[in-house]
């Protein structure tokens, strides 16, 4: 697109908009939010920054492909899975530490979701937006 | 270097069943050992193995004549290629036999018994490259594969009616529930599945074209162990099903008409080695008989049977793979003289032919003494089946000795070379067929004690048969194995019209190679109709055809509920405002010239049940839906561009219109009439309030919807993000994939 205002302006809402789903990602425990609906909103981000000015800006910009940021997710997703295995509990327990901060296997699994989210479905528009342009 | 390293690997998978045959002999305490360790305790299967009399006689000839068959395969497949694999292949079919005769878990035994058929697969197909060697391992596999889906159909009702899946469980609790309604089916299944893995007539035809196998397979598979495994089973169940008059007269009608069709089949090749493999079917269709009778003496002559024919087959084979190396031929038309050259190969040869013709004081004469002797107290026409089924083996034992080993060189006889020099090559057929007459003469009481009494105590409940002895006095099964020795020379006399006669015989009849292609045929011209029938490459097919079935779906759903919906209910005029924008905004998308309209509007109606979600307060789902929505706009707006301008495109013909319109007009009714069906039952409470009650104290979060995907529900989210990231791997090699299609 050539419009300087939309150009200009997708930087600014963006980012605004990338801050809002890491906050959004954060408070998902206990206010609407989550990892799901914050990947969302940052998908919806590069889809902005895509359409203002390429699908190879957004690539250089994230360094990572889409695909091994999901793998990356998946990864979490495991990892939150199998760690109440080493406490001696059943799979997917949530285990928390809430000396500092409450802090918890959900919130790794969260972070899993949303790095998964994030890398598949951007995988895919990215990929749609070059194979049609 | 890499020759080291080769030579260890294969020392290593030399050493393998040396050291499985040690463990099962010290493990192994007579009559019975237990093993066992936990697998999957939730669904009552565990890794157990039970060492009885029945299965260490698998067990010990599994891993004995498996360690000979590396050593022989050692010098026989000397330069060929990949002989690691080979190795590799036969120590992981060993592995899975081993488990198959060892496992008292039926589920077990059954994963055990598709991996013999999947390693078997392999090994028959060695010699990939040959179009015959690939079809007929493919062939064997259908049929043992299909066997085996029956079998586990058989299994599993067995399972349920014993309510359990231990072998010992089921054997123990068998009179309770043999006069169950699913009782005969199981049979029915169970035998499908033996008689297909032991080649019994009519499925007899795979075993012989598992000959395309590399000889050591053949002396492996198919004498010794994975033909056998259906007789094991067979004998294994035998207390189980052995009293059904069924069971009696399945096995003896299968295994007589295997044992003389094949018999007379055997007489008619000219292949040394499809002969034998053809007498392996005359055999297991002995085996099948003795096992149908069932009584304490057939099923010792059963035990004796399957050792001396591990001992003798085996051996058999490997010699007839010394002659193929020697002569580069099998056919025995083309053999004569191989004695002054092969010396070795002819005594283990005459060992071996003599065990398999039944003549004293081999281990071949002893069990068709016991075999008959258990015939003669059953049925006359047992006994006559019997007694011709080992006149043709009597001949065949002269055949395979007589036409290539002796007679008088002519001009069309094959070049022979010596190959006695490599020892692995002669050692283990001479030891083998020796055994024959070894165990026999010097370790009967051995035998007896460690073999026959447990297995009988496994099979028939009582632990003292009297005792296995060689001469047993002037008896009718002596006069018997006598007549029969006598016939089948007699019948060799006789051998060149006879063949000639059965060559005829066997053009005219229909043979099972054939049937089994025609059938195949059919199946892949079926599957190939339904396929360009369902698979016509159209998207706007594919998306109607799956919504066809939505709605016979939906239809059903809505027939099979019956009760009409309450229809009062009351709402908010802002609810009724909202609705009727929707309906407005699905006209619009109907009538609508412009895609760009339809989509906005497509989105608008998005945006509106969001509105309803946020109106019923649900924060989460709702922004879900608005963002969904956003993106699914965003995606078709993309795609959207690249598409030819609607007006430009050719309506579809009023009928598939028509078509269209009736599916979409189903679904619509159907799911309105289920939603409203739905509403107007009171939902159930106690899931919310348990989530509402516990998110907090439980998860350490006020948010529920969060805490059920990732805590409560984390193992659905878990699976769901999987399919995500699969899913979008799946779609972006697809564009891809458009993309160099269109490049062509």
């Amino acid at each position: 697109m050539n419009s300087i205002i939309f150009r200009t302006a997708s930087h600014i809402v963006s980012g605004l908009m990338l801050l809002f789903s890491v906050y959004l990602f954060f408070r998902g425990h206990n206010q609407p939010g989550g990892g799901f609906i914050g990947a969302l909103i940052a998908v919806i981000a590069f889809g902005l920054l895509m359409l203002s000015e390429s699908p190879d800006y957004v690539r250089r910009q994230l360094k990572q492909t889409p695909l091994f940021m999901s793998l990356i997710g998946v990864l979490c997703l495991l990892a939150a899975a199998v760690m109440p295995l080493f406490f001696g509990q059943p799979l997917l327990t949530g285990l928390w530490w809430k000396e500092i901060l409450p802090l918890g296997t959900p919130l790794l699994f969260d972070l899993g979701v949303y790095l998964a989210v994030i890398g598949g479905v951007l995988g895919i528009l990215l990929k749609v937006e070059e194979e049609l342009s | 270097m890499a020759q080291t390293r080769l030579n260890i690997a294969l020392g290593s998978m030399v050493l393998l069943p040396f050291v499985l045959f040690m463990w099962v002999v010290f493990t192994y305490q007579p009559p019975l050992t237990q093993l066992s360790w936990p697998w999957v305790p939730s669904l009552d299967i565990n890794l157990m193995f039970r060492l009885d009399g029945l299965s260490v006689l698998f067990a010990g000839l599994i891993t004995g004549v498996g360690l000979l068959v590396q050593l022989y395969s050692l010098a026989y497949m000397k330069g060929k290629p990949a002989r690691f694999s080979f190795h590799l292949l036969l120590t992981l079919f060993m592995l899975s036999m081993l488990g198959l005769v060892l496992a008292d878990n039926i589920l077990l035994l059954f994963v055990f018994w598709e991996l013999t058929t999947l390693t078997s697969y392999l090994l028959i197909g060695y010699n990939h490259e040959e179009a015959k060697s690939r079809k007929n391992a493919l062939q064997a596999m259908i049929i043992t594969g299909a066997g085996g889906l029956a079998l586990l159909a058989g299994l599993l009702m067995l399972g349920n009616l014993a309510d359990s899946y231990q072998l010992s469980l089921i054997i123990e609790r068998a009179p309770g529930y043999q006069n169950s309604v699913w009782f005969i089916p199981s049979l029915i299944c169970v035998l499908v599945g033996a008689f297909a893995k032991s080649a019994q007539f009519p499925l007899h035809f795979w075993l012989p074209g598992a000959m395309a196998a590399p000889t050591p397979v053949s002396a492996y598979l198919h004498s010794a162990t994975m033909v056998k495994a259906g007789v094991y089973l067979l004998a294994r169940l035998l207390p189980v099903y052995g009293e059904t008059a069924l069971w009696g007269w399945s096995l003896g009608l299968a295994g007589a008409i295997t044992g003389l069709w094949c018999g007379l089949l055997a007489l008619r090749q000219t292949d040394l080695k499809l002969m034998l493999a053809f007498s392996t079917n005359v055999v297991l269709g002995k085996l099948v008989m003795l096992l149908g009778i069932g009584t304490e003496t057939a099923v010792s002559a059963a035990l004796l049977l399957i050792a001396a024919h591990a001992f003798y087959k085996a051996g058999l084979f490997m010699v007839i793979g010394i002659v193929d190396k020697a002569t580069g031929t099998r056919e025995y038309a083309q053999l004569r003289a191989l004695k002054p050259v092969l010396g070795i190969s002819f005594v283990a040869a005459v060992v071996g032919a003599a065990s398999k013709a039944g003549f004293p004081p081999t281990m071949g004469f002893l069990s068709k003494e016991y075999m008959y002797k258990a015939g003669a107290y059953t049925d006359v026409f047992v006994t006559i089946a019997m007694v011709a089924i080992n006149i043709l083996l009597v001949t065949l034992a002269l055949v395979l000795v007589m036409k290539p080993f002796l007679g008088e060189k002519d001009n069309h006889t094959a070049e022979i070379k010596p190959v006695e020099q490599y020892k692995l090559l002669w050692m283990p057929p001479l030891l083998l067929t020796c055994l024959g007459l070894i165990v026999p003469l010097l370790f009967l009481g051995q035998f007896q004690a460690i073999i026959i009494d447990p297995a009988m105590l496994a099979m028939l409940g009582n632990g003292s048969p009297e005792a296995v002895k060689l001469w047993s006095g002037i008896n009718l099964a002596l006069i018997l194995s006598l007549l029969t020795l006598i016939s089948g020379a007699v019948l060799y006399r006789f051998y060149t019209p006879l063949h000639q006669f059965l060559v005829r015989l066997t053009g005219a009849l229909p043979n099972g190679p054939d049937v089994y292609a025609r059938i195949l045929d059919a199946v892949i011209k079926l599957a190939s109709w339904q396929t360009r029938t369902l698979q016509h490459g159209q998207l706007s097919g594919y998306t109607l055809q799956f919504f066809i079935v939505l709605a016979a779906i939906l239809v059903y759903g809505v027939y099979a509920t019956g009760a009409l919906p309450n229809l009062s209910f009351d709402a908010e005029f802002y609810e009724y405002a909202i609705g009727i924008l929707m309906v407005g905004c699905a006209a619009i998308v109907l009538a609508s010239p412009s895609r760009l309209t339809s989509i906005a509007t497509l989105g608008m109606i998005g945006f509106l049940t969001t509105l309803i979600f946020m109106i019923y307060s649900a924060p989460d789902v709702s922004k879900t839906q608005l963002l969904v929505e956003t993106l699914s706009v965003v995606f078709i707006a993309i795609v959207m561009r690249k598409l030819p301008l609607l007006n430009t495109v050719p309506k579809p013909s009023r009928r598939r219109r028509l078509v269209q319109l009736s599916v979409a007009g189903t679904i619509g009714l159907c799911m309105t009439l289920l939603m409203l069906m739905i509403t107007s039952d009171p939902l159930d409470q106690s899931l919310p309030e348990y989530f509402s009650q516990y998110s907090y104290p439980i998860a350490n979060g006020r948010n529920v919807v969060n805490v059920i995907l990732v805590d409560f529900r984390a193992f659905d989210t878990l699976g769901e993000v999987v399919v995500v990231v699969v899913a979008a791997i799946a779609a972006i090699s697809v564009v891809r994939r458009f993309r160099k299609g269109d490049e062509q």
